[in-house]
């Protein structure tokens, strides 16, 4: 396992790649940025916008994603300001705070069309809990729904333009191709959307789900999304795209922090929406060996905020340490809500924990502190 | 109905493949080649892999061997590939060996038609010949009908009436799952055989 | 009737789960365990897991891992990289695997298949052969493909099989990742004087590359890696493809 010689993404993170100096592939990608044509692009982006808006008037221009969150808030607020008519669309999170309800109704407030589509909970427990002993990932069903009830309503409402915030795989480093990307294809869904191989088909008939308990996750067919035309456009192709400076803009509006850094990050503006974010990054952790706030004090790094030396001592304080708890509830009651016990929990993680990159004692079993936390066998090149 | 079963340790086989299954199911599988460890269970299973020869050298050695050729009539006995194989009288794989007698029969190696190569290695189906047998319980051959194979060699069986299943491989079909009285083989792999394998070995389990 | 058989391939680095490219393997795509719990979910006709980590080609394979894979793993369960005695070759059955596979091992111990087949039956052990086409021939190579054997493919499979063995996995490697189809000259040409059990690996991109392969009366078995990782392909959506074309497929 190497870490990137600007950042501290390891090579253990998929599709991230490196150069012959150690630079990882999401930082060449922020240092290429002064080479793109932005003007052009934002030109670009615009011309879109005229051609739709000379086509429809009864309608709205687009369907944006949105989860209350910075980003999002940021880009619903963006595209209005560009002169675009926007439906909000929010697939509802898996286990959601007061702090992410309070953030949802401030983006609504902030005066929009939102459609806030809550899949049946009962089915999202199981779902969870299924993608947690499966392939690690409580997230999974959340993967799925955010990326496919936008496209599921613009399909219904016949709105034929989806734009999405970040490509994350050149905001976190990933295939040059892919990272280059402006347009959300199957293709990239199906490799970089956190599906993990996972397809919904194959859980059909766990813990008594049936194909009617699932409609909401099932991806429309590509015969309707090429027929309606639906174009999927990443806003971070057509706009430098930085986390801070959403951040920024967004608390001018309305948006509500958490009152400490989020447990496990770095910062007090990321992931406030779902008691489970700190379950689905701890496993980054155990399976890749890097975790939230290593991923912030990266793109930190990148932008000069912080020197290398300062976010090392950060990210071995914070990342990827045990989830006892997330924005202040216990992991234990964050587990209840999906019927789980710690000890269970406790047994997934060892299971999906690549044992080659933490200390194991001379049994082959992994060591933990006194916080139930991993050491990796090393932190830094 | 106990819900403990005890796999012969025969070091060539793959008893951790046999043991996962087992527990799935939802029985205990204690691995172990002592004789009295063989002796306190009322379910023993001998799992195959290997040779016939060196399995049955090994159940000699750990003096198992005697004890199985008189095996309990109130007891339960599954052999599995070459642990079905050695139910037999003898067997000429490799060297001209006797078996545990326990099933009478030999075993030959497989006379294959000029389209099938040997290993015989994969999915292939049973077809049941007696429907009686508590290890073909409940198996429902229209939904999933393919079991998965291993072997070069296979028990031809004097008594056609211990035959449950039989496979449509070779110049005679061979034999893939046999019973006399209490006890059974399994030609194939239940642990490998998905559903239908697993079915066919919880009904041995729950006996 | 025996049906033709799927074979999903994982290659296992220390990093996680990794893509070929012609053997260039650096694309980390995932971490081990998932795969495993989807393939077997999957129900598939098997399972190939190769450990083609370099840094750890000289020490015994993790033990406790790969158990807690094969706990995790129903379907039948293949295991190779670095395997060169036959202590590796009981532990690994001890802890759930089924089927061993061999590669570079053989070219500097063939007697070590001697060994195996007499301790643990002649369908136990599975012959992994890598080749490139060179000058019109085609040469096996070991180590990843990194070295050349200077011999012949058809010279090798003879040798194998003048010993004995169950099954024979042939990977080109010039076709290995691209998804543009397997080696079907190779396999025209050699196909029906293998006498094992046939493995066809490398190149596998649409269904139709495996209805193409199998079309070759010889071949029993197809492998596939990258296929499945990065299209919307299943094992069973490939299948049903075959399936409609009337090959025999479970």
């Amino acid at each position: 396992m190497k870490y990137c010689t600007n950042c501290f993404l390891p090579s253990t993170k998929p599709q991230l790649t490196f150069d012959e100096n150690g630079v990882c592939s999401a930082c060449l990608n922020y240092w290429n940025r002064p080479n793109i044509d932005w003007k052009k692009r934002k030109d670009t982006f615009l011309n879109i916008i005229n051609e739709i808006k000379k086509n429809q008037s009864n309608n709205w221009d687009c369907v944006v994603p949105v989860s209350g969150g910075k980003d999002s808030t940021y880009q619903a607020l963006k595209l209005r300001e560009l002169g675009l008519n926007p439906l909000c669309v929010t697939a509802t999170t898996c286990d959601l705070s007061e702090l992410g309800r309070k953030n949802i109704e401030n983006l609504k407030q902030l005066g929009f069309d939102y459609i806030e589509f809550s899949t049946n909970p009962l089915v999202r427990k199981k779902l969870n809990r299924i993608g947690l002993e499966m392939i690690g990932d409580i997230s999974w069903p959340e993967h799925i729904s955010i990326n496919t009830i936008p496209i599921t309503i613009a399909l219904k409402y016949d709105i034929n333009l989806i734009i999405w915030g970040e490509n994350s795989q050149n905001e976190y480093g990933g295939l040059d191709n892919a990272a280059k990307a402006r347009e959300l294809t199957w293709e990239w869904l199906m490799q970089f959307a956190g599906f993990v191989g996972l397809r919904v088909s194959d859980i059909e008939g766990l813990y008594g789900l049936e194909k009617k308990d699932l409609i909401p996750y099932y991806y429309p067919s590509m015969e309707e999304i090429k027929k309606a035309k639906i174009q999927s456009l990443f806003l971070g192709y057509f706009f430098p795209w930085s986390g801070y400076e959403n951040f920024e803009y967004v608390m001018k509006h309305g948006f509500t922090t958490y009152d400490k850094w989020v447990e496990g990050s770095y910062g007090n503006y990321e992931n406030l929406d779902n008691f489970q974010t700190g379950i689905h990054d701890y496993f980054k952790f155990l399976k890749f060996g890097w975790s939230r706030a290593t991923d912030i004090l990266s793109m930190a790094i990148r932008r000069k905020q912080i020197s290398r030396v300062q976010a090392f001592e950060i990210i071995k304080e914070r990342d990827g340490k045990y989830p006892s708890s997330y924005l202040g509830k216990s992991l234990k009651q964050i587990l209840s809500h999906i019927d789980m016990s710690i000890d269970e929990f406790d047994s997934i993680c060892d299971k999906f924990t690549n044992k080659d990159i933490f200390l194991c004692n001379n049994k082959g079993e992994l060591i933990k502190d006194e916080s139930k936390s991993l050491i990796k066998k090393k932190y830094d090149n | 109905m106990e819900d403990k079963v005890l796999i012969i340790d025969i070091p060539t086989s793959n008893v951790g493949s046999i043991k996962n299954v087992v527990c799935d199911l939802g029985y205990k599988a204690i691995i172990s080649s002592k004789l009295e460890d063989i002796q306190k269970f009322s379910k023993v299973i001998l799992p195959g892999h290997g040779t016939f020869p060196a399995a049955k050298k090994f159940l000699q050695e750990k003096k198992i061997f005697e004890y199985l050729k008189k095996y309990p009539t109130d007891k339960f006995f599954l052999g599995i590939c070459v642990g079905m194989q050695l139910l037999g009288s003898c067997s000429y794989e490799d060297e001209n060996t006797e078996g545990l007698d326990l099933l009478k029969g030999e075993v030959k190696k497989i006379p294959c038609r000029s389209f099938e190569k040997l290993p015989h290695i994969g999915w292939n189906q049973i077809e049941i010949k007696n429907n009686q047998s508590k290890i073909i319980k409940d198996i429902n051959l229209s939904e999933e009908n393919n079991v998965y194979f291993s072997h070069s060699y296979s028990l031809n069986l004097e008594n056609l009436d211990n035959i449950v299943c039989s496979t449509p491989f070779g110049k005679n079909n061979l034999v893939s799952v046999a019973q006399k009285n209490n006890i059974f083989g399994i030609q194939f792999h239940p642990e490998k055989s998905s559903f239908l394998g697993k079915k066919i070995l919880k009904n041995f389990l729950d006996l | 009737m025996l049906k033709k058989r799927i074979l999903p391939t994982l290659l296992w680095k220390q990093v996680g789960i990794v893509k070929g490219e012609k053997f260039n393997s650096t694309r980390n795509v995932g971490s081990v365990m998932p795969s495993i719990k989807i393939y077997d979910r999957r129900d598939v006709d098997g399972l190939i897991l190769l450990n083609i980590d370099e840094t750890s080609k000289n020490l015994d394979p993790n033990y406790n891992l790969i158990k807690e894979f094969c706990e995790n793993c129903f379907v039948p369960f293949y295991y190779g990289g670095g395997i060169r005695d036959l202590d590796q070759i009981y532990n690994l059955l001890k802890v759930g695997i089924d089927k061993i596979v061999i590669n570079s091992f053989l070219y500097k111990d063939l007697n070590f298949l001697k060994k195996i087949n007499k301790n643990f039956g002649r369908q136990f052990a599975v012959i992994s052969i890598d080749y490139k086409k060179i000058d019109n021939k085609y040469i096996c190579f070991s180590e990843n493909g990194k070295k050349n054997e200077k011999i012949e493919v058809i010279d090798w499979i003879k040798k194998i099989e003048d010993i004995g063995t169950s099954e024979i996995i042939l990977t080109s490697i010039d076709h290995d990742g691209l998804m543009r189809g397997y080696d079907y000259e190779f396999i025209e040409k050699y196909s029906n004087k293998i006498k094992s059990n046939l493995i066809i690996s490398g190149g596998a991109g649409i269904p139709e590359d495996m209805y193409k392969a199998f079309q070759f009366k010889n071949v029993d078995v197809v492998a596939a890696a990258s296929l499945f990782h990065f299209k919307e392909i299943t094992p069973k959506d490939c299948k049903f493809y075959l399936k409609e074309k009337k090959i025999n497929v479970r």
